[in-house]
């Protein structure tokens, strides 16, 4: 499991593409992987866009209804993610929409534990 | 009893010093205390020495909060019991957006979702800028469980992870 935040400044591009770089590194395509935090952009992002063709899968596709995080009083882009490989299983995703950060925060539940199933997937 | 009821707090107090859970100390205490009661009631059929059930009764209040505070690390980690559930939480370091601290809401708002691990950034480790509060710590006392802090923008600043589950014999993730 890795924990991140991205540098949020859009301005600095080149920094958020650095830490992309270093992220892919340290996950190093390493199975039954969690990859949680602030990516601070959406889904569609090119920074974002880098990790999905990496082969990660991003669990709040299967939130009911909006996967937008922030910000937490009315969430219109998702900043929070938990990304996982695709052996990893998930069932219950969802985000809390309850207020005290800036951001609303986001559970799964993981699935599989100590059963390696090559691509299973919920999604 | 008086001199009993001393005596329990003088083992209760240092035991809730050292961190023992105190629904242990006091269960313990409580068992004692009523055992004291009723070994004080006076029987004309007991032909034990009088001093021999206090003697007992004290030696268990010694021993049995020692054992307690040796076999206790001071947490309630609980075992991972099916799947885990995650939680990834951006704390925007500790404050609500209208500049309120609000560690204690962002706390239960955790709680009520019972994670087994939490993921967290923004976490600020005594930022003046912040309100100076060192969040782990804090977290750490709230939540009772170790939290693990890696730096990010600088040392005071970071992500965090804290764990109610004992992941130290199984890996939930491989």
């Amino acid at each position: 499991m890795i924990v991140t935040q991205l540098h949020q400044t859009e301005a600095d591009e080149s920094i958020r593409q650095l830490q992309i770089n270093d992220l892919l590194v340290a996950w190093g395509t390493a199975p039954r992987t969690l990859i949680v935090g602030d990516l601070g952009t959406d889904p569609d992002d090119e920074i974002t866009r880098q990790l999905f063709e990496a082969g990660l899968v991003d669990a709040g596709r299967l939130v009911d209804g909006s996967a937008a995080t922030w910000p937490a009083e009315g969430p219109a882009e998702q900043h929070d993610y938990i990304l996982r490989t695709p052996d990893l299983a998930v069932s219950v995703v969802r985000v809390l929409a309850l207020v005290a950060s800036d951001h609303l925060a986001v559970q799964v539940r993981g699935g599989s534990i100590g059963v390696i199933q090559s691509g299973a997937s919920n999604e | 009893m008086v001199v009993g009821f001393i005596g329990l707090l003088v083992v209760y107090l240092p035991a809730a010093g050292f961190g023992v859970d105190s629904k242990w100390t006091l269960s313990t205490l409580g068992l004692a205390l009523v055992g004291s009661g009723i070994a004080c009631i006076p029987t004309q059929s007991r032909r034990v020495d009088s001093w021999t059930l206090p003697a007992v009764l004290s030696a268990l209040l010694l021993v049995v909060p020692l054992i307690l505070i040796v076999n206790d690390d001071g947490t309630d980690r609980r075992l991972l019991s099916g799947d885990p559930f995650v939680l990834t939480y951006n704390l925007h370091h500790g404050f609500s957006t209208d500049g309120v601290m609000a560690l204690e809401s962002m706390a239960q708002i955790i709680e009520s979702a019972d994670p087994d691990i939490v993921a967290l950034q923004e976490v600020s480790r005594g930022w003046v800028a912040t309100g100076g509060v060192d969040m782990v710590a804090w977290f750490q006392r709230r939540s009772g469980m170790p939290v693990v802090f890696a730096p990010t923008v600088d040392r005071q600043w970071g992500v965090a992870l804290d764990v109610f589950v004992d992941i130290s014999t199984t890996n939930p993730f491989g």
